[in-house]
């Protein structure tokens, strides 16, 4: 049975923080592939200096051709409506029987907010990234106990930096892949 | 310092003077400043428990000056209640949060008209404002209008956006997002400003899942007034 992870995102841009707790899940959780699935996001809700879901997407691409254990998906970008992780699942249970949702520890944090959470915990694993510097929250729901904590390398970085330091015209050489970096500058993203 | 508080209730329209305060539909003022007194005190009750009331800052209409209940002042140090006239209430609004010692950077703000707050939401605020990332936290109502908001790291250029009266939250976001801040919209509240809301507030209140919106006190207050306008559920 191929074991997968699934990780969610706006990804704009993706950058070398997202690889690096990616490669790290993959290692620990002892997964097959790990498919990013960049978010859709409402054209009047985009936020300044964000780029289209084309630019997204040909990106994240960039950045994981040559790890073939990464892998993309554009269900959410096809459906051009903001979409419930819940939905993607059953979408990709057709396909795969053992998934991995991975998630970030703040998403922990608003777990017993999202759709259908008990729903994500029948239907795969919910596994958290949880850096060094997340300290132990002080009010936890049920789902702290079922969701698995795995402690991902911390990369101080953003995509909301990367995006401020192109508008400064600052260079985010080792911060995105060469390939990303290249695309980013030709297409004059972020400015 | 880093894990001191401050909320700030905002009401920027009269609530306490019966004569004056703010109504709609068939409300008579004395019931539309029972109203907006128990949403108010329901905030009080809802963060009490989790913040020192020394933490607190009320600002109000200068209209209710004379008008405060003792319930209220007594219960606030009187150093923690501003008013300002309506005219000037919107320019002076970002000076209200210089009254929060400078170090004190995780801030709430409250403007009182609405339910739909549990004690599992504060909880759930609080944790996320525990982040080492800058966090800013929207509740929005079913009128698009952002009510309540809390940051880890309050900068004055919030105070700039929010001091709008529309604070539209699309529009808004858009203007904060060039802050950098880590944005969560969470679950809707509901706000009662127009007719059409107040029976809508009982359907609301009388579902079990939002029986944790208000203790059995302030819900009692809650149905004097839905007795009291009973034709209009």
């Amino acid at each position: 049975m191929e074991r997968i992870g699934i990780f969610g995102g706006t990804f704009d841009p993706i950058h070398i923080g997202h690889l690096i707790a990616a490669q790290s899940l993959l290692e620990i959780r002892k997964l097959d592939k790990i498919i990013f699935i960049p978010c859709y996001i409402s054209p009047h809700k985009r936020q300044a200096r964000s780029s289209s879901p084309e630019h997204r997407l040909e990106i994240l691409k960039l950045s994981i051709q040559y790890q073939k254990q990464f892998a993309f998906s554009e269900i959410e970008l096809h459906r051009q409506e903001v979409s419930f992780t819940i939905d993607t699942v059953r979408e990709l249970k057709k396909q795969y029987d053992y998934i991995d949702l991975i998630i970030g520890y703040d998403n922990l944090i608003v777990f017993d907010s999202w759709k259908e959470p008990d729903e994500l915990f029948n239907l795969t694993n919910v596994v958290v990234m949880k850096r060094t510097i997340d300290k132990e929250i002080e009010y936890k729901h049920k789902y702290y106990e079922q969701a698995t904590i795995i402690q991902t390398p911390y990369v101080e970085l953003s995509s909301t930096y990367i995006r401020s330091r192109v508008s400064q015209h600052l260079p985010i050489d080792f911060m995105v892949t060469h390939l990303a970096k290249e695309y980013i500058l030709n297409h004059n993203l972020y400015l | 310092m880093a894990n001191a508080l401050a909320v700030f209730f905002v009401v920027s329209e009269p609530i306490f003077s019966t004569e004056q305060c703010k109504t709609f539909g068939h409300f008579s003022n004395e019931n539309a400043s029972l109203l907006y007194k128990t949403l108010l005190l329901n905030m009080f009750e809802l963060f009490s428990p989790l913040v020192q009331k020394e933490e607190f800052y009320l600002y109000l209409n200068e209209v209710d000056n004379a008008a405060l209940g003792i319930e209220l002042t007594e219960s606030l140090p009187s150093s923690h209640i501003f008013f300002a006239g309506s005219e000037t209430m919107d320019s002076a609004f970002p000076q209200l949060f210089e009254r929060k010692d400078p170090e004190t950077k995780k801030v709430f703000y409250v403007n009182p008209d609405f339910v739909g707050l549990t004690p599992n939401d504060v909880h759930q605020i609080m944790n996320l404002l525990q982040l080492e990332d800058d966090v800013l936290i929207l509740k929005k109502t079913q009128h698009k209008k952002v009510d309540f908001f809390a940051t880890n790291n309050f900068r004055p250029e919030i105070a700039e956006i929010v001091k709008k009266k529309n604070f539209v939250c699309d529009s808004s976001l858009k203007k904060l997002s060039g802050l950098d801040y880590h944005v969560y919209k969470l679950k809707d509240i509901f706000s009662v400003t127009h007719a059409n809301d107040f029976p809508e507030l009982y359907k609301m209140l009388s579902r079990k899942e939002n029986y944790d919106c208000c203790s059995k006190q302030i819900h009692d207050r809650f149905t004097h007034l839905f007795i009291e306008y009973k034709e209009l559920l």
